[in-house]
């Protein structure tokens, strides 16, 4: 079993994210460091050596590629699977976690949607329990696949809703 | 149980429209209310007149009329509340409806109750009154503010009826196979009092009391070298706090059970009175400091279903402690009252593999995990050991992780999540393989515990 498979939901197999998704990552990293590390090289071009805003600006490069570099696997990692009582979610690429909600655990899921992601077309579906440790939130699917998802989470969740 | 007639506040109880009997805070609410804001005043003026001879100096003044302020404030508020606010507590329901500025009627749902809680502030303690806290879960709950002694505790009986009649009717749930002959009047049974001795000992045997020490001897050189008694007396003033707020607070701490719920009294100079009810239990965790194993004593602390995360709020910290220092045998006695099943000897201890050495180096014999047929156990830490117990009832979802370095080890670690509180349960850095199999046995043995809570 490799390290993949130990964090696949047993059985089923999983969906991935919209490819959307991937699109706005690689949209937003180089946008969101880019400003990061402009503000930092401003910085340091007043208040500190006159060499500092070109190491800021070469580490900045180098963080922006790898963090781009790095996007497309950290897509594929997640992943998420409705089985018949629970619904698994496994993502991370170096810190790996699979996690199992049963749906009569659910309170509430949310879907929301940013200005960003719904020019992508994307929302992000939130399960919360009454645990903070054990909300969780698959974002990236497609605005209707998501209130698909949550009307289908929501409607098994109040089947099976246990007694806490 | 019938509605205790007449209420012992029956001078301040008037028969409303409805024919039900409607009560009032006590008259005397606004001399509560106003009270700790007087005490300031005179906590400033003192202290002025101590430090600098004199009394009336500028800004001492000026701190204590704008106390003075907020003590009229309190006082007439605490009038108007006494005016505005009417409760009706009987068989159909409990209502506390206030018609100031805002009318406002609340309605509470007997099934909703979580826990009701007396507090006895010191003023109101010497007035003889009470403050009375009903909590539903989410949304804060409701508080009654200020009923006297008798009438708290005639409320929180009447109220605690109510729950189990109405419980009673729904169908049971899974630990009150005893609620069915559980008579809500039954007479108290003692479980657990923390004698002084035990108290004393395990505060001034402890971690906290060392670090407390040790601070309070850097101010003494410090004192010694600066020659400035102030800095002594500040030490001597912060240990001495220190330990009251470790005695004080669990003095005379008793538990005991009167038909299901579990009540807990403490306190020298505010008694504070809880019910807590063992199915609202989601889980328990037994600690003991490195120091405590000399004096072999532990405590307890409970996640409560509606107590929320005790981390972000000092007093309901204080609330999810079930047992501030109690020998073993205590502490079994608890867990039992808790949850009669357990049997911790029963449950077979796995210990980390040999090569989770890397990650855990000093505290590696102290990780052990095991998993019942009714709960899993895990333990952590040399300086502080934490058993935490969470009953496969009570598992809310759960989760497998693994960080790089645990990649390369070829570990993985298990996370079982309830509802907020001060238990976690993590059974860190199992083989990975085991811990997947692990992990999904978990959930498919919480799913089967699912089923008969209902």
């Amino acid at each position: 079993m490799t390290a993949d498979e130990l964090f696949d939901p047993p059985g089923t197999p999983w969906q991935g994210l919209d490819p959307n998704y991937l699109k706005l990552k690689l949209v937003l990293i180089p946008l969101v460091w880019g400003v990061f590390f402009i503000v930092l090289g401003v910085a340091c071009h007043f208040l500190a050596p006159v060499w500092t805003p070109l190491a800021v600006a070469a580490v900045g490069v180098v963080w922006i590629a790898w963090r781009m570099w790095r996007a497309p696997r950290a897509f594929r990692r997640w992943g998420f699977a409705e089985r018949d009582e629970d619904v698994y979610v496994t993502h991370g690429l170096w810190f790996r976690t699979l996690q199992c909600v049963p749906y009569g655990r659910m309170q509430l899921v949310q879907v929301e949607s940013g200005p960003v992601e719904q020019r992508f077309g994307i929302a992000t579906v939130q399960m919360i329990t009454s645990s903070t440790a054990g909300t969780v939130s698959i974002p990236g699917l497609k605005a209707a696949d998501a209130a698909a998802l949550r009307d289908r989470l929501i409607a098994r969740g109040e089947q099976q809703q246990a007694g806490i | 149980m019938t509605q205790p007639d007449p209420p012992p506040s029956s001078a301040s109880g008037s028969v409303g429209p409805s024919g039900k009997m409607l009560e009032r805070p006590s008259p005397l609410t606004g001399v509560a209310r106003s009270g700790i804001a007087l005490a300031a005043v005179i906590v400033v003026l003192g202290r002025e007149f101590l430090e600098r001879g004199e009394l009336l100096s500028g800004s001492a003044v000026f701190i204590a009329a704008a106390l003075g302020v907020v003590a009229l404030i309190g006082g007439i508020s605490g009038l108007i509340t006494w005016r505005t606010t009417t409760f009706v507590a009987d068989d159909e329901e409990f209502r506390v409806e206030k018609n100031f500025i805002n009318r406002s009627s609340s309605r509470v749902d007997y099934t909703k109750v979580q826990a009701i809680d007396i507090q006895q502030p010191f003023l109101a303690r010497l007035l003889g009154l009470a403050k009375v806290h009903i909590d539903v879960g989410s949304g804060g709950g409701v508080e009654l503010a200020y009923l006297t002694r008798d009438r708290a505790e005639g409320l929180r009986a009447h109220l605690l009826v109510q729950m189990h009649r109405v419980a009673g009717n729904l169908p049971p749930a899974p630990d009150g196979a005893e609620r069915a002959q559980a008579i809500p009047s039954a007479p108290e049974e003692r479980l657990v009092s923390v004698p002084t001795r035990n108290l004393l000992l395990g505060t001034a045997v402890s971690t906290g009391s060392l670090w407390a020490l040790t601070i309070a001897a850097l101010f003494l050189v410090g004192s010694i070298l600066t020659r400035s008694p102030v800095t002594l007396a500040a030490a001597v003033l912060a240990v001495a706090g220190w330990l009251w707020n470790q005695t004080g607070k669990n003095w005379g701490f008793t538990m005991t059970r009167s038909g299901e719920s579990l009540h807990i009294r403490r306190g020298v100079l505010s008694t504070v009175t809880q019910a807590v009810r063992p199915h609202r239990i989601q889980a328990l965790a037994i600690r003991q400091d490195i120091l405590q194993r000399v004096t072999g004593l532990y405590q307890v602390s409970v996640t409560v279903l509606g107590y929320g995360d005790p981390i972000h709020d000092e007093a309901r910290a204080k609330n999810a402690v079930v047992l501030p220092f109690g020998t073993w045998d205590q502490v079994m006695t608890v867990l039992h009252a808790v949850w009669p099943d357990v049997d911790l000897g029963r449950i077979h201890l796995h210990a980390q593999p040999r090569r989770a050495r890397w990650l855990t180096p000093i505290s590696f014999r102290t990780h052990t995990w095991g998993i019942g047929e009714d709960f899993v156990v895990a333990q952590h830490g040399l300086l502080r050991q934490v058993r935490a117990i969470v009953p496969h009832r009570r598992m809310q979802s759960a989760s497998l992780e693994q960080g790089p370095l645990q990649r390369r080890l070829r570990l993985a670690a298990i996370s079982i999540h309830t509802t907020d509180g001060p238990v976690r349960l993590t059974l860190s850095h199992l083989d990975e393989h085991e811990a997947r199999v692990v992990f999904l046995e978990q959930l498919d043995r919480a799913r089967r515990a699912r089923l008969t809570v209902g």
